[in-house]
């Protein structure tokens, strides 16, 4: 009997304690646990999310009518938040038991995934890898990642065999990816052929290539910048592209120079062309416009010598259409070869330079309306640019000029000697020119010895600035040696002054203001006064 | 029993206040030495002690004070502040003057009984000013740069030049030209710039961790502050955060069978990628705030975007936030409350040297607020400019021992100017 009532007393006691472990959560409080996690959840409060969940996961367990998709489900949201805040050591085992409860929302594999391949549990995560492929969740991406892991794993076959199976996705699926693979498979060829005697040309024929193929997958991606570099890098390594002459120059990257210009301006007072020896003024304004093409390919001959064929084209048209001012109407073109040989001075590199010049010009000399014949000239030019001067580089040139005009007493042969210095401040650059020329001409009247001083002050310290602001400042004394009684000694005086912006990659506005005065004893036809304010539009190709 | 002894104590203050004016706030909580300078006098505060209109508050190290002030708002001063209550009258906004360090406040929905679009109080530091429009918010300033995180209500922040401006309507004047905040986003008013940062959403671990932190606990004990960085990145080499993230749209489809999930974040932070537009820069969402300098940390290359709350999640090169909320650079970097940066980098001898990593350029600020891909191109040295370096004698960020408190040799300081201290700094590629 005694027995029996111990027994009684022990059953009611584990009836209580049973009951008292089974309490059912009501509906509504689940509901309400449940929307107090989806709150924060929806405001970016994962560690409150979790904590909620923790909480309705107690709750939960306790409760006989919960079933494992409840639980499991708990579990992925956990795990889901935990990957959110980095915490993968914490979130794994979450994925693990939601599996375990055979929970498997599409996306809970690549969640898994992540989470192993963050803890650099490469294996496992690739199994998770291949489960989010089989069921089609960012296939692209799952697939990258499968490539990737079995490339840090060594197993470099399977790597490029996943990494090509993203070829074959749509473009919607493989578009996050594509790029990235191809890139990955060159990285692959690379570590393949490094090693290899013969190295440099499998990397000209299957790496670089690779690259290439990376690259035009869509060339203005953050990653092109890095695939450039690659191939940047191999080019050097390898001595595929040349960069450096043997004094260290650069060379041009790239090797051609294309610019086209378009120029509208007013000139204050029409003067012939520059080109000719006698100055006649107009004394009247007009509109005009410039178009300006230029281009210059250079060629490197081993590391020593640059050849750069050149081609120069302009047309300038006035449109105050009076006989004094169109006459002036013109075109110029202008090819040139410019050579340079690179050496040593004073332990400092150094380019001998040898550059010819052919200028042909037409213009409507007889005020016709028409085009015609108005000079050429053929300038053959010798010279060094070197570094003497720690601030910047110097050129010495010697320079020799046959001119043929359309009038044969203007013909005329030029000899200058011309210096130029660079010198760069602290914040700003200036350029120094300097150049005496000997003019002969047939008609020994107009024969001068002239003095050209000139500087250019860019004030790059402006870099940053709306616009960047250059001024110039060219004095020229003339000595017209046979005509001094009339003329006396000239000084043309010629301050300028430049703001230039860039609009985008490859347009450049410039704005462009430029006052010469000629002070000559022949007031009437060598003094003159003008103006030019020009805007120029400039596209660099 | 506690909190009827402290609506006694407030009930008394204000008695008291109606006789002898002027009364506007109460010591609640004090931890560590507290002093209070009023009618040039300094004394030491105390729990439960009253606190007048034009007051300074001075806190020391691991120092805190809480007041309630009479509307019921709390202002929770942090270690080594100092702060001045230049007007808290009753029939016009307040004025708080937040000369160095931080508060946490939490303002009443019905002071004043104001509009909306009206600031019911202001706080100002060296070189900015809030306009507060409720509720929860925290500001902090190193005396030269100011940077405030709201985690409720809504408060507009602009830069302040004549710091002696007390009259309110010019205030709100200044404030409502300047960037309206929405609760999750921070700002920083570099001294520096025109003006204060876009509104960009705060890193979600730091967000979340700062809130609770009302009472600067780990500012005053440290060591209990965890570090938890250190760990791996999920996105493998050659992809950008984005292409790895997930969408959210089953984890939503899921949650929505059990409960109402909540519409999208603010349109102010709806462009996660930061951005120069101008004279305004905008962080990337998911950067990191140094509150005490307002250096910027932005999530880095690496980071995954989590659609979710349309913040990245920084990558572990970025460094991580402490228990409290603490933003804590990686092992080999430290930023000091001035905004300096300073990194162990590996020194010719293969010894490793403390070197300062000089300020950003504009043109790396421009680079560092682009898309955290198009940083990626950046950080790896292409354009220049400081990084945070790799960690010395490790090849594995993950598992290098090495730190600050482990470098013996002296200080090398590179010769660049910094002029700039509040910086938008690279995290480790």
């Amino acid at each position: 009997m005694k027995y029996l009532a111990w027994m009684l007393i022990l059953f009611i006691g584990l009836s209580a304690y049973a009951q008292e472990n089974s309490v059912e959560i009501t509906s509504a409080a689940k509901d309400s646990l449940f929307q107090k996690a989806a709150k924060s959840f929806s405001q970016g409060r994962y560690q409150a999310t979790v904590d909620e969940l923790n909480e309705l996961e107690k709750s939960l367990e306790k409760s006989p009518s919960t079933s494992k998709a409840q639980l499991g489900f708990i579990a992925y949201w956990q795990g889901l938040c935990l990957n959110r805040m980095q915490d993968f050591s914490e979130s794994i085992p979450k994925f693990d038991k939601a599996l375990q409860l055979e929970y498997s929302p599409i996306d809970l594999n690549y969640e898994y995934g992540q989470a192993l391949f963050a803890m650099e549990k490469l294996e496992e995560a690739r199994l998770q890898f291949k489960e989010s492929l089989k069921k089609k969740f960012k296939r692209g991406v799952a697939l990258y990642y499968i490539a990737y892991i079995s490339k840090e794993m060594g197993d470099k076959k399977r790597a490029i065999t996943f990494y090509k199976a993203i070829e074959k996705l749509s473009a919607e699926e493989a578009k996050e990816v594509k790029q990235a693979a191809e890139m990955q498979i060159g990285d692959i060829y690379l570590d393949q052929v490094e090693s290899h005697p013969d190295a440099f040309r499998a990397v000209e024929t299957y790496v670089i290539p690779q690259y290439e193929k990376a690259l035009a997958q869509d060339v203005n991606s953050g990653l092109a910048l890095q695939i450039k570099e690659k191939i940047t890098n191999l080019q050097r390594k390898y001595d595929l592209v040349l960069f450096k002459m043997r004094n260290g120059r650069p060379t041009l990257i790239p090797a051609y120079f294309l610019r086209a210009s378009l120029e509208a301006g007013v000139d204050s007072n029409v003067t012939f062309s520059p080109t000719e020896t006698v100055i006649a003024k107009s004394k009247q304004s007009s509109p005009y416009s410039r178009n300006d093409f230029m281009g210059r390919y250079t060629f490197y001959y081993k590391n020593y010598l640059s050849i750069a064929p050149e081609m120069r084209f302009n047309y300038t048209r006035y449109y105050n259409r009076v006989p004094e001012i169109y006459r002036n109407d013109n075109y110029l073109l202008a090819p040139a070869v410019r050579t340079a040989y690179e050496h040593h001075l004073w332990d400092k590199p150094a380019s001998v330079l040898f550059d010819y010049e052919y200028a042909d010009s037409q213009r409507d000399v007889d005020a016709k309306k028409k085009l015609e014949f108005s000079s050429r000239s053929n300038t053959l030019m010798i010279g060094d640019r070197f570094n003497y001067f720690a601030s910047g580089e110097t050129t010495v040139r010697l320079r020799h000029r046959i001119f043929d005009s359309y009038i044969d007493g203007n013909d005329s042969k030029t000899t200058s000697f011309v210096v130029e210095q660079n010198k760069a401040l602290k914040k700003n650059f200036i350029v120094f020119y300097f150049s005496y020329d000997r003019l002969r001409a047939n008609n020994n009247i107009f024969d001068t010895d002239s003095l050209t001083l000139r500087g250019d002050l860019i004030l790059s310290q402006f870099r940053d600035a709306w616009a960047l602001p250059s001024i110039g400042l060219a004095l020229t004394s003339t000595d017209p040696v046979n005509d001094r009684s009339s003329r006396g000694r000239e000084l043309l005086i010629n301050p300028s002054l430049r703001l230039s912006r860039m609009l985008g990659k490859s347009w450049r506005a410039n704005l462009k203001g430029d006052y010469q005065q000629n002070q000559s004893k022949n007031k009437d036809s060598f003094a003159y006064k003008k103006t030019i304010y020009a805007l120029e539009l400039e596209y660099l190709f | 029993m506690k909190t009827l002894t402290l609506m006694l104590s407030i009930t008394l203050v204000w008695s008291f206040s109606a006789f002898a004016g002027k009364k506007v706030a109460v010591v609640t909580m004090l931890r560590g030495q507290v002093e209070i300078l009023t009618l040039g006098k300094t004394t030491a505060l105390k729990e439960k002690d009253p606190i007048e209109d034009g007051a300074v508050i001075k806190t020391s190290e691991k120092s805190f004070v809480k007041l309630v002030f009479f509307d019921k708002s709390q202002m929770n001063i942090g270690p080594n502040s100092e702060m001045k209550i230049e007007k808290f009258s009753g029939d016009d906004s307040g004025v708080i003057d937040l000369v160095k360090g931080k508060i946490r406040s939490q303002v009443t929905k019905d002071y004043l009984q104001m509009g909306k679009d009206k600031s019911k109080l202001f706080i100002k530091t060296p070189n900015a000013v809030m306009g507060v429009r409720g509720t929860d918010f925290m500001i902090s300033t190193n005396g030269i740069n100011t940077s405030t995180v709201l985690f409720e209500g809504e408060i507009v922040f602009n830069k302040l030049e004549d710091r002696s401006e007390i009259n309110t309507g010019n205030l709100e004047n200044i404030v409502s030209n300047g960037v309206r905040m929405q609760p999750g986003e921070f700002s920083v008013m570099d001294a520096s710039r025109p003006s204060p940062t876009e509104p960009a959403l705060l890193n979600i671990k730091q967000i979340e961790k700062l809130e609770k932190n009302e009472n600067f606990e780990s500012d005053r004990n440290p060591s209990a502050a965890k570090d938890d960085t250190g760990k791996g990145t999920v996105v493998p080499g050659g992809l950008d955060g984005k292409a790895v993230s997930n969408n959210s749209e089953t984890i939503n489809q899921e949650v929505a069978k059990v409960a109402v999930i909540e519409g999208p974040k603010s349109a102010s932070s709806s462009n996660a990628d930061g951005f120069e537009n101008g004279e305004k820069i905008k962080p990337a969402n998911g950067s990191f705030v140094h509150i005490d300098s307002g250096v910027i940390i932005p999530p880095g290359p690496g980071s995954v975007l989590d659609p979710n709350t349309n913040t990245y999640i920084a990558s572990p090169g970025a460094g991580s936030v402490n228990a409290d909320g603490n933003y804590v650079p990686p092992k080999n970097v430290e930023i000091t409350p001035d905004g300096k940066i300073f990194a162990v980098t590996a020194g010719a001898d293969g010894k490793s040297v403390v070197k300062e990593i000089a300020a950003p350029s504009p043109v790396l600020a421009r680079a560092v607020l682009g898309s955290p891909q198009q940083g990626t191109a950046v950080f790896s040295g292409r354009v220049g400019g400081p990084q945070f370096p790799p960690i010395p004698d490790a090849n594995d960020r993950r598992t290098a021992t090495g730190g600050l408190a482990n470098v013996t040799e002296s200080r090398q300081v590179d010769t660049k100017p910094t002029t700039t201290t509040t910086v938008i700094v690279t995290p480790n590629p």
